[in-house]
């Protein structure tokens, strides 16, 4: 009995000392190799989604983006009186510690990134991808070109000022180990000059209008607007406005309401980021926090675009259907979806009539600039109702209208902090008043734009101002 | 509990039956205690074997013996006595007090050993020493005693786990923890919940604990392998004992109050300071600070806010944050027990009211161990401790969430004291209709949250534990002197978790009302089998192990988050609420496992020459797989030399000297269980699946971390009175698991790649002296003091990294230096004539902060230049690390009283005094006393803070560290004084009291320090990247002053 029993357990040790390899062997269970992810054609379709669900992070683009363009820009003030939102940005003192601006740079390069790697891996699964390659390889470049274009506009000084700023790092590689930390900064053209690269892949993209899937992933149009942006920055009219017309199929919105409202899909939208119950940002995050019962954000009704004469007509249904200036009110109206799973609108065939009408007007093409303008502004006021008078303007008058009319028509949608800056203007907020800022381009990194983050400078050591 | 204890270690003898040849004796007699009365309760033990009695009230005892045999008595505290019993049938024995027990049992790793052998650095405390302590956890009553053994408790919250270093830090980035041993079975410590913050080791009742015993150098821990590279700390339970059924009670009950707090402004100097501020940045304090917000309440940008009653709004925020706690503790044991069949049963329950509102900890628990001696050969037995625990809280600055909105600590510090907790009118707490303070009568508005108002709408985190702690085991003994073990241990813990907001007021508003859930087990399953051969060849002993042992984890945890309430009445999750969501992060399976080969030879002749040789093989399956498998080992001799004949002209001096040295290599197993490998996760993007990027790892080439350590010592007697033991340590950690941090633009996720890079030495001594100066009759005093030094050097980091940033951005780790180094600007004070703050640049450039002006900082030579903030450099300004600490106990006994004092001292170190920033912020955020003394006034002033300018956070600390801040961190606290009272109840055997103790014991009393915060062991950082971000107190709570009041009883 005694020695059965001493057997038995020794022969126990011996079947596990045998088996232990595989008792080692623990894969997780809720992820996924790379291998199983590249080889497998419709992992790869969603490993697609997975680039734009990067760039649509909640610190980047899908969450903090508009707002804190917006908190840069005049049209609205930031009552928050908190750091974590957008205190900071708004009063023009991002330094070189604060969050919004080391979380934006942070989690951009991480959709970057993963761009990059992904490009690597596609070429060793062409077989997976098939027919989808080139497409998927023009996507992966899309968002890629997106993440560069918002770091570009905001760390970088006006490239009509100087087209040989110190940008952004440009990386284009796939990073995965510990060597090259340390990376100088592009030059603004350079910058710029590789976003259009990247565009350049863009044939391989679909077409299509008024679809989720020809909404939510980059079509040659979506590209095409992103391009025209670039023009813009760099005042190459010609091909801003050439990209316009090459934007087509696409109509303006009936109620421009409904570009806001779900579905969240017209004939409107070009680019927009989707959201879900499954995947919505949090509080602080959100674009919507800001907005929703004036919580962060108050339009400016003294002295921002609503206070200019024309601009905050009552019947205009930019002002009647997405503010509460109605009722006495000064929020904004267009994100209302307490969950905060309102869409995102990146690029609206309104914004590409009116950048096109900017093109045409610096080209000195005053009549078909003045022509988009009134098809934009008409859409949400009947002329009937309109207390001004666009037709004859020219000159710096319609440079104005132009210009407001984007201020109103993009109100809140991470436009207006970007166009100051594209243009090198010098920030007014809130002026005439108590509240008065005035930051000149001259300011450079102390207020106008913002410094590179310390914690990049902590391990990228070329970093130099 | 004296008699309980000691007839453990009786039981704890080998159970061998011998036969008995020689002709038997009944022996009878009377045990007393030197110069005093009959002991009652004393062991009298047949050497060699298992039989033995006990004494009855009267002293008297009677054993049957061979007459050839040898007795030996024992009572707890008293010298154990040896008698020869030579034909003897009375024997009376005299037991004489002491103070020092070099003959007691060491736990070391799978088995004892007498203290007399032991060749490696085991530190010892038993529970006795801790008995009086309202211990929350085990691991807080080592704190002062362990030599080698630093206990941080990083603040007066309730149900939190401390900080525990054996011989300082000898990981970078994957724990600094020691692995924690229960009866043989490593189990779980730390932080066990995910939204709210545990400590897994306070499941174990201090009050059932019989001793601790820190395994500090490679030769005590190496049989510990992969896990033992910062100690290992073995915890026996107490056990049954052959005898007649025991009852014991022990409880206390007492009270905790916060041990310091900041003085800020009232409301009057509030307005004044802050109106100043906005004069000084605007020309005028008659502005509205909101674009379009007129305060009703005045004129200016800040006023006060009148009363009805004509008194002004007031409101020190203290008091809604702190208070004092009631708390209580209680233990019903019974043990007892055959010759064939020990028990051991307890319960206990404790419950915790925190000094923090809403902090609050119970437990209730049960422990109940057998043991069976079933055969000859076989003996079975199990161990069971099972426990209910709760701990809530709804301050949510735990964990290190400094700047928590609502982190108490901080709230209770900056909320602006004009502005009332409870609305004047309405009665309910005030806030705003945006969900935080609101404007008050000031013109900016605090998006604060009113703690008085989340307390009453029951805003908090709770954790709900459920743990149970089993072992069995089965020992064979075929033959004499070999024994053969399996023992299967689970570590059961649930931990149910829970966090509600809301709808009203704070961090739920913005949805509604929010509840986030997590819930999961987390199983640990260890099954070791052993083989133990102990013989003598003459006076050689050996003692023999070899053994085979399995470990696997597994982590089983869902979450879900809810928002928009229905009804207000509703704080649970399982609630109506409108809204469902995955809680992403909380959803997680992981599985881990361990295997692993271990031996061991032990050695002595005539315990004048030891030799203990270790070996352990392990395998781990979160490594590399072409690194999976590491051998770890160690070595160790010892030396008796006052055992030798030259030696003896000196043994009336040193009565015993032993000399000893150890070397070995072990190793560090705490990094996620998955760390080797890179992958994908899935998620959605819209309603479409998508697959992502989410891991980079070193997957080829992790391997295991290692610590080489060498270890030198004495321990000595001095003339049976005094105890001196003494070790020297030298401990090289090399291939050290380094989260590398990357540059954000590699866009890594994580920013770090977990890489086997890096190398720390940790060097010191320790030092213990106990002695007995005085004693007579009625008096005696034992002291104890310990003192251990530790030198840490960074030597190496990864390939092409020179440094890390701590995550924080306040620290620096670097070859050359001990781990987290203070990294902070260089502040020159303030400018005399501007009452400017001055900066150094990294030219040597000197700076100045205008806040109200755009670049913040400019020249001081041209206040018009500005002045880059990136050339404002870092300068390293102090290591975080203690470099010595200690504790010295005293016991007095005079009669029937008792006195025990414990200090305990930490020193060497810098702490950046971050309050002192959030104190002297020129946003609405209310100010310090010390602030409001001290800032620049005129022209000349040499002032400690610069001139207030309204929004300023730049000056005095906010934005960045600044060189001003950094303070001393040497400190010497009475950590604990007890006042006792023991009734004599040997004649009390009517009322069936055996033993009755009545104590008073008073924690924290008072603490020496020039540190100027609220103390020098409340620092941020309590999580496992302690080390690469220590010595920061921003925000941190304070320390918890305790008095208790206690009673031990026996029946």
């Amino acid at each position: 009995m005694n020695k059965m029993f001493l057997y038995s357990l020794f022969l126990l040790s011996i079947t596990i000392f045998s088996s232990c390899e595989d008792f080692l062997e623990k894969e997780p269970p809720l992820y996924f190799t790379e291998n199983e992810v590249f080889s497998d054609p419709n992992r790869l379709e969603a490993a697609v989604n997975g680039l734009y669900l990067g760039i649509k992070s909640q610190y980047a683009l899908g969450g903090k983006v508009f707002v804190i363009v917006d908190n840069i820009g005049d049209d609205f003030i930031n009552v928050a009186n908190n750091g974590y939102e957008l205190t900071f940005t708004y009063d023009m003192k991002v330094t070189l510690d604060r969050q919004e601006s080391y979380e934006l740079w942070r989690y951009t390069y991480l959709a970057i990134n993963r761009c990059n790697t992904f490009l690597k891996n596609i070429e060793a699964n062409r077989e997976a991808a098939g027919a989808n390659y080139d497409r998927y390889v023009a996507e992966a470049k899309f968002v890629r070109a997106l993440g560069y274009y918002y770091l570009h506009q905001i760390y970088t000084m006006p490239y009509v000022i100087n087209p040989n700023a110190k940008s952004v790092v440009l990386r284009l590689d796939a990073e995965g180990s510990l060597e090259n930390n340390n990376l100088a900064r592009s030059s603004s053209t350079e910058v710029l000059d590789q976003i259009l690269q990247d565009l350049s892949a863009s044939d391989a993209l679909p077409t299509g209008v008024g679809t989720e899937e020809f909404i939510v992933r980059a079509t040659q149009a979506a590209a095409e607007a992103l391009r025209q942006r670039i023009y813009l920055v760099k005042g190459e009219w010609d091909n801003a406005i050439a990209s316009g017309s090459k934007i087509t199929g696409y109509t303006l919105a009936d109620d421009i309401v409904s570009i806001f409202r779900a579905p969240y899909i017209t004939s409107e939208h070009i680019f927009s980021l989707p959201f879900d119950a499954t995947n919505r940002p949090g509080g602080q995050y959100a674009t919507g926090y800001y907005y929703i019962g004036g919580k962060s954000n108050h339009i400016d009704v003294v002295a921002g675009i609503v206070s200019i004469p024309g601009y905050g007509n009552p019947k205009d249904a930019r002002i009647a259907g997405l503010t509460n200036i109605n009722d006495g009110g000064k929020f904004l109206a267009k994100y209302t979806n307490s969950t905060y799973i309102d869409w995102l609108p990146i690029f609206r065939y309104a914004e590409v009539l009116l950048n096109s009408a900017e093109a045409h007007f610096n080209k000195g093409e005053e009549a078909q600039a003045l022509a988009l303008l009134k098809q934009v502004r008409t859409r949400s006021l009947a002329p009937a109702d309109d207390e001004l008078n666009l037709d004859g303007l020219t000159g710096n008058a319609l440079k104005t209208a132009i210009i407001n009319e984007r201020r109103l028509e993009l109100l809140g949608e991470g436009v207006r902090g970007l166009d100051i800056l594209r243009r090198g203007e010098t920030f007014y907020k809130q002026p005439g008043t108590d509240y008065q800022l005035i930051v000149e381009p001259e300011k450079g990194i102390n207020g106008y734009i913002w410094p590179i983050p310390q914690f990049e400078r902590s391990n990228n050591k070329l970093i130099e101002d | 509990m004296r008699k309980r204890t000691l007839r453990m270690i009786a039981a704890m003898l080998p159970l061998s039956t011998i036969l008995s040849l020689a002709q038997t004796l009944n022996i009878s007699g009377t045990v007393t205690e030197a110069g005093g009365e009959p002991i009652i309760g004393g062991t009298i033990i047949l050497q060699g074997t298992s039989s033995g009695t006990i004494t009855g009230i009267d002293g008297s005892y009677s054993i049957t013996a061979p007459a050839n045999g040898t007795l030996e008595f024992r009572y707890i505290g008293l010298e154990t006595k040896v008698e020869p019993i030579q034909g003897r049938t009375t024997i009376n024995v005299e037991l004489s007090n002491s103070s020092i027990a070099v003959d007691e049992v060491v736990v070391i790793g799978y088995g004892t050993q007498s203290r007399r052998t032991v060749t490696a650095s085991v530190a010892s405390v038993s529970g006795e020493s801790f008995k009086d302590l309202p211990a929350p956890n085990a691991e807080s009553a080592l704190q002062g005693r362990a030599s080698g053994v630093s206990i941080i408790t990083p603040n007066g919250a309730v149900g939190q786990a401390p900080v525990v270093r054996v011989r300082g830090v000898s990981s970078i980035s994957s724990g600094t923890e020691p692995l924690y041993v229960v009866d043989g079975i490593p189990v779980q410590s730390g932080n066990a919940a995910y939204i709210g913050n545990t400590n897994a080791l306070a499941d174990i009742n201090p009050a059932d604990i019989l001793s601790i015993d820190v395994l500090k150098d490679a030769a005590a821990a190496a049989l510990y392998g992969s896990r033992a590279a910062n100690g290992v700390v073995l915890i026996t339970t107490r056990k049954g004992q052959q005898d007649k059924a025991q009852v014991s009670y022990s409880g206390w009950i007492g009270i905790t109050t916060p041990s310091k707090q900041i003085p800020v402004l009232d409301a009057a100097r509030y307005v004044e300071l802050k109106n100043l501020s906005v004069s000084n940045r605007y020309g005028t304090d008659e502005r509205s600070l909101t674009s379009g917000y007129v305060s009703p309440y005045g004129n200016k940008a800040y006023n006060l806010w009148q009363l009805d009653n004509g008194s002004y709004v007031d409101t020190d925020w203290g008091k809604y944050i702190y208070q004092t706690g009631l708390q209580h503790t209680h233990t019903v044991s019974v043990s007892g027990g055959t010759q064939k069949v020990q028990y051991y049963l307890s319960a206990n329950y404790t419950d915790q009211t925190g000094m923090i509102v809403n902090d609050h900890y119970d437990r209730l628990g049960g422990t109940a161990n057998i043991t069976a001696q079933a055969s000859n050969w076989l003996k079975l037995g199990f161990n069971l401790n099972a426990t209910t625990s709760t701990t809530s809280n709804t301050d949510l600055g735990r964990k290190g969430n400094q700047y928590a909105i609502a982190n108490f600590s901080r709230i209770a510090m900056i909320l602006p004291p004009n502005i009332p907790a409870y609305d004047p009118g309405s009665g309910k707490p005030y806030g705003d209709d945006l969900g935080g303070i609101g404007y008050g009568p000031n013109t900016t508005r605090a998006a604060y949250y009113n703690p008085a108002a989340i307390v009453d709408y029951g805003d908090g985190q709770k954790s709900d534990i459920a743990r149970i702690i089993s072992s069995y085991f089965a020992e064979i003994t075929p033959l004499q002197g070999l024994t053969l073990k399996t023992q299967l241990g689970i570590d059961f813990q649930q931990v149910s978790d829970q966090e509600f907001n809301n709808p009203f007021h704070g961090g739920g508003f913005s949805q509604h009302g929010t509840v986030y859930k997590a819930s999961g087990t987390t199983t640990a399953i260890t099954w070791s089998n052993t083989a133990q051969y102990s013989f003598s060849l003459g006076n050689h002993n050996f003692d023999l192990l070899a053994g085979q042992e399995l470990y696997e984890k597994k982590l089983d945890r869902w979450g879900a988050y809810r928002t928009d309430i229905l009804d207000d009445k509703f704080r649970v999750y399982q609630a109506d609420f409108n809204n469902t969501y995955p809680y992403t992060g909380a959803n997680n399976l992981q599985e881990s496992s361990l295997f692993s080969y271990l031996g061991r030879l032990n050695y002595d002749y005539q315990a004048r020459y030891m030799l203990s040789v270790n070996f352990r093989r392990d395998g781990f399956s979160a490594l590399s797989k072409n690194h999976r498998w590491g051998n770890f080992g160690g070595a160790s001799a010892a030396w008796r030399i006052s055992s030798e004949d030259f030696f003896k002209p000196l043994s009336n001096f040193f009565t015993d000297l032993k000399i000893r040295s150890s070397w070995g290599i072990v190793g560090n197993t705490n990094i996620s269980p998955y760390a080797a490998k890179s992958y994908y996760q899935s998620g959605f993007y819209g309603g479409d699946g998508a697959y992502y990027l989410s891991s980079i790892a070193d997957a080829e080439n992790l391997k295991w971390e290692s610590s080489t350590k060498f270890d030198a010592g004495f321990a000595a007697q001095i003339k049976n009175n005094i105890m001196v033991e003494f070790d020297f340590y030298h401990n090289q950690a090399a291939d050290l698991i380094l989260d590398v941090p990357v540059a954000y633009s590699k866009g890594i996720p994580g920013n770090k790649i977990t890489t086997n890079a890096g190398a720390m030495t940790n060097t010191g001594i320790e030092l213990s002296i106990s002695a007995q100066p005085v004693k007579t009759k009625d008096f005696s005093w034992n002291t104890s003091f310990n003192i251990t030094t530790q030198k840490n050097e960074v030597t190496k980091l990864a390939e092409g990294v020179s440094e890390i940033i701590g995550a924080n951005d306040y620290n620096i780790t670097l070859p050359g230096y001990s781990i987290g180094q203070l990294y902070i600007r260089t502040s020159a004070g303030i400018d005399p004539a501007t009452g400017r703050r001055i900066l150094i640049g990294k030219d040597g450039t000197e700076a100045v902060v205008i806040f109200e002006k755009s670049a913040t900082y400019y020249r001081r030579d041209d206040p018009d230049v500005p002045y880059a903030q990136a050339d404002i450099t870092q300068s390293i300004a102090g290591g975080t690390l203690p470099t010595y600490y200690g504790g010295w106990t005293n016991d007095f006994k005079y009669k029937n009283f008792d006195l025990s004092i414990l200090f305990q001292y930490s020193g060497g170190n810098y702490i950046y005094n971050g309050s002192i920033a959030t104190m002297s912020d020129m946003r609405f955020w209310n100010n310090s006393v010390d602030f409001y003394e001290t800032y620049w006034k005129n022209p000349g002033d040499n002032a400690k803070f610069a001139k207030p300018i309204y929004g300023d956070n730049a000056s005095n600390g906010s934005v960045f560290p600044i060189s001003d801040w950094v303070e001393k961190g040497d400190y010497l606290r009475l950590k604990s004084v007890t006042l006792g009272y023991t009734f004599k109840t040997r004649n009390w055997a009517k009322s069936g009291i055996t033993g009755l103790r009545l104590y008073a014991t008073a924690q924290n009393l008072f603490c020496l320090t020039g540190y100027t915060g609220l103390d020098p062991e409340s620092l941020v950082s309590s999580n496992d990247q302690a080390a690469l971000q220590g010595g920061v107190d921003k925000n941190a709570l304070p320390q918890a002053k305790v008095f208790t009041f206690g009673a031990n009883i026996t029946f």
